[in-house]
């Protein structure tokens, strides 16, 4: 018999009908080699059971759904709106106004100032050294997960 | 520090949070679903990037685009294998822009992975991932899209495949591929985790 | 079980924090020692303990964390929070120049240069400010079985916090602070539960743990007058600022585009964002409030309200320890640009559609 493929993977996740699987069983009793590769895909897959959870930032989540759905839709702008678009930057340069170059538009979450104001208030010599850290660093992420769940708070 | 071991959940969790009751707004639902799938989505973006700033970019894009095309979701039905599979699209798509515009990794033109002098005693401290993670990062997009989700996201087959839009056979033999070409990239690691050592 | 006991402790430190906080302090002095001697104790005592941080975000909401301190100036300090409530770990370390912030369970943060302060600095340009603007109290009392002197600073300017300070008679360590808002509400309270000095030197050998991954934070750095022009396309706009506050930097967060301009009264930082452009994209989680000469937008968080508003061509966002009225007052003296008009709201989406393409 040839020596088995792609259904060792299948044998080892469990994914074989019964049938299959007595199939596989009975060449494997026969088969070294085979026993050797079910063997080694075995170890692969507890390498890369192993790795440890790589986990997403704390402020992930909230900052992505503070963006679902406030950026603008870039992609989908109708015909007239292009049109209209066309002639306001025709009157633009008839009334010679000059286009800035753009600015930031990112809305930031109002978090991020009440942080960065937190990491220079931390210079302050008086400062308390663990309060200064607590809200720089815990305490906007904590409020950050508070306030996307609100609907208020987009 | 303990090195955590992805535990595989043999039973998915049953999407009851995918129904809309009058007057959860669209937001709310899909602020909901997202949450309650966050991890594992970005485990999968994770994998297939490489990298946290890359993977963070592709969850909050495909996000975005989920967002947008919420209203085609069916509302009970399976959101993970919705979004998952909007993350993967995501993927290929900057993938083939990359190409396009013939971005290197260096790893691609160097061939790192072989150059890691295999020291399975460093394994122990939980320096594991590092070799781990570079063969995985050595394979094709298509491979690693299938190991991530179903060796390291633990998807079973037919999941797999919804998300990868292609037939369950085709993820087994992709699937299979994959981890013959890894045992190849991990050989000494592979031995000594067939020993007992690891 | 160990939740209970720390509940209960963190009740029993909030009592006696807030019976402190009703004992009247005696007679005002002149230049306080005490204070000079809390800055400098910073730079020179080495000490461990276990700390309360709480801060309170509104009147029934706060967050409240034990600290674990490790403090071996000037090379090493290690902060080690345990939230109290359903909040994540999260370790600081300070070494030498390098900060690192990260979650001790899954062992991810943040590494980034170590603020400096200065506390040479304190002396020769905090302290007159405060003296100006804040009257100072002391009295003498007992904490922990230590001789403490209690500071309380009040401000003259009745839209900021007062601060109560226990000094530690022996070291100048502050073994309690608190922070009370205009309206006579706790906004913050740091508080010793466990306290012992060391001797200098004592995590001499102290490392970094393993095994961490650390991504880097964008730096902040000193804006010369040349970057802020570049950045914001011209001179900055001059900002009123509220009674007392004087000009202590100016700086960029990684590549702009936003100045950052600190302000300090003495002892209270206010910091004035400002950008270009001519419609305000208000901060997420703000509101609107109208006033007579254009919108403003507010958002609150315990002592600290952020005002953001736009005028002449610029975005300005106001951030400090002040209430509301006061940063209001403050935006209205700078000028506020009346409601953006259609033209403005075109133009700006128009760049964006030119920008996505």
């Amino acid at each position: 018999m040839p020596h088995l493929t792609d259904q060792l993977s299948a044998y080892l996740d469990g994914t074989l009908t019964p049938e299959e699987a007595a199939a596989v069983a009975s060449h494997l009793a026969e088969c070294a080699e085979c026993r050797g590769t079910l063997d080694d895909l075995q170890a692969v897959r507890n390498l890369l059971r192993a790795v440890p959870d790589r986990a997403p930032h704390p402020s992930l989540l909230p900052r992505t759904l503070a963006r679902v759905g406030a950026a603008p839709h870039r992609k989908v702008a109708p015909r007239w709106m292009i049109a209209a678009a066309g002639a306001a930057v025709g009157l633009a340069l008839l009334l010679q106004v000059r286009l800035l170059p753009t600015p930031h538009t990112d809305r930031a979450a109002g978090i991020w100032y009440f942080q960065q104001h937190a990491v220079f208030a931390a210079a302050h010599p008086m400062t308390d050294v663990a309060l200064a850290s607590y809200l720089s660093s815990v305490l906007p992420y904590e409020v950050l997960r508070e306030w996307s769940a609100t609907p208020q708070n987009p | 520090m303990t090195s955590a071991h992805v535990t595989l959940n043999s039973t998915l969790p049953v999407d009851e949070l995918a129904h809309t009751t009058d007057g959860t707004s669209a937001r709310d639902s899909f602020a909901e679903l997202l949450a309650a799938h966050w991890d594992r989505a970005y485990r999968f973006a994770y994998h297939l990037t490489g990298n946290a700033a890359d993977s963070d970019d592709l969850i909050q894009q495909a996000a975005e685009e989920a967002f947008r095309a919420f209203h085609r979701f069916q509302p009970g039905t399976r959101f993970d294998r919705w979004f998952f599979r909007i993350m993967h699209n995501s993927f290929v798509d900057r993938i083939r822009r990359d190409r396009r515009r013939k971005i290197f990794s260096l790893d691609e033109v160097t061939g790192a992975v072989t150059s890691d002098a295999a020291d399975p005693s460093a394994i122990a401290e939980g320096a594991l991932d590092g070799p781990v993670l570079r063969a995985l990062h050595a394979l094709p997009p298509d491979a690693r899209a299938v190991i991530a989700l179903v060796d390291l996201v633990g998807l079973p087959y037919d999941d797999a495949a919804e998300i990868l839009h292609c037939p369950v056979g085709t993820v087994r033999s992709r699937l299979h591929r994959a981890r013959l070409a890894l045992r190849e990239w991990l050989r000494p690691y592979v031995d000594a985790m067939k020993r007992g050592d690891l | 079980m160990v939740r209970n006991s720390t509940e209960s402790l963190v009740r029993v430190a909030l009592l006696w924090v807030l019976v402190g906080a009703m004992a009247a302090p005696a007679r005002a002095g002149p230049i306080p020692q005490p204070l000079l001697q809390a800055v400098r104790a910073r730079a020179a005592v080495a000490y461990r303990g276990e700390q309360i941080v709480v801060a309170w975000e509104g009147a029934a909401r706060g967050q409240a964390s034990l600290v674990r301190i490790e403090h071996d100036p000037p090379a090493w300090t290690r902060l080690d929070y345990v939230p109290l409530g359903p909040s994540l770990r999260w370790t600081v370390i300070r070494r030498d120049t390098v900060e690192i912030r990260f979650d001790p369970l899954r062992l991810t943060g943040t590494t980034g240069p170590r603020a400096s302060t200065d506390e040479d600095a304190f002396e020769t340009v905090h302290l007159p400010w405060l003296l100006e603007n804040y009257r100072i109290a002391t009295a003498q009392d007992a904490l922990l079985g230590r001789k403490v002197t209690r500071v309380e600073l009040v401000p003259s300017a009745g839209d900021r916090p007062t601060h109560r300070l226990t000094v530690d008679d022996e070291t100048g360590v502050v073994l309690r602070s608190e922070r009370i808002g205009p309206d006579g509400s706790l906004g913050e309270v740091t508080a010793f539960l466990r306290f012992e000095i060391m001797p200098v030197g004592w995590r001499r050998n102290a490392t970094m743990p393993a095994g961490l991954h650390l991504t880097p934070q964008a730096r902040v750095r000193t804006a010369s007058a040349a970057d802020i022009i570049r950045v914001l396309g011209g001179p900055p706009v001059g900002v009123a600022v509220p009674a007392g506050f004087h000009k202590t930097g100016e700086y960029l967060t990684g590549d702009g585009p936003v100045v950052q301009t600190i302000y300090s009264d003495g002892l209270s930082t206010l910091v004035v964002y400002q950008r270009r452009g001519s419609v305000a994209s208000p901060p997420q989680g703000s509101r609107v409030v109208p006033t007579p000469a254009g919108p403003i937008w507010v958002q609150r968080l315990g002592l600290r309200t952020l005002v953001h508003w736009s005028h002449a061509g610029r975005v300005l966002t106001m951030v400090g320890e002040v209430s509301r009225a006061g940063l209001q007052i403050a935006a209205e003296r700078t000028g506020i640009a009346s409601a953006p008009r259609i033209w403005d709201r075109l133009l700006v989406w128009l760049q964006e559609l030119v920008r996505s393409y």
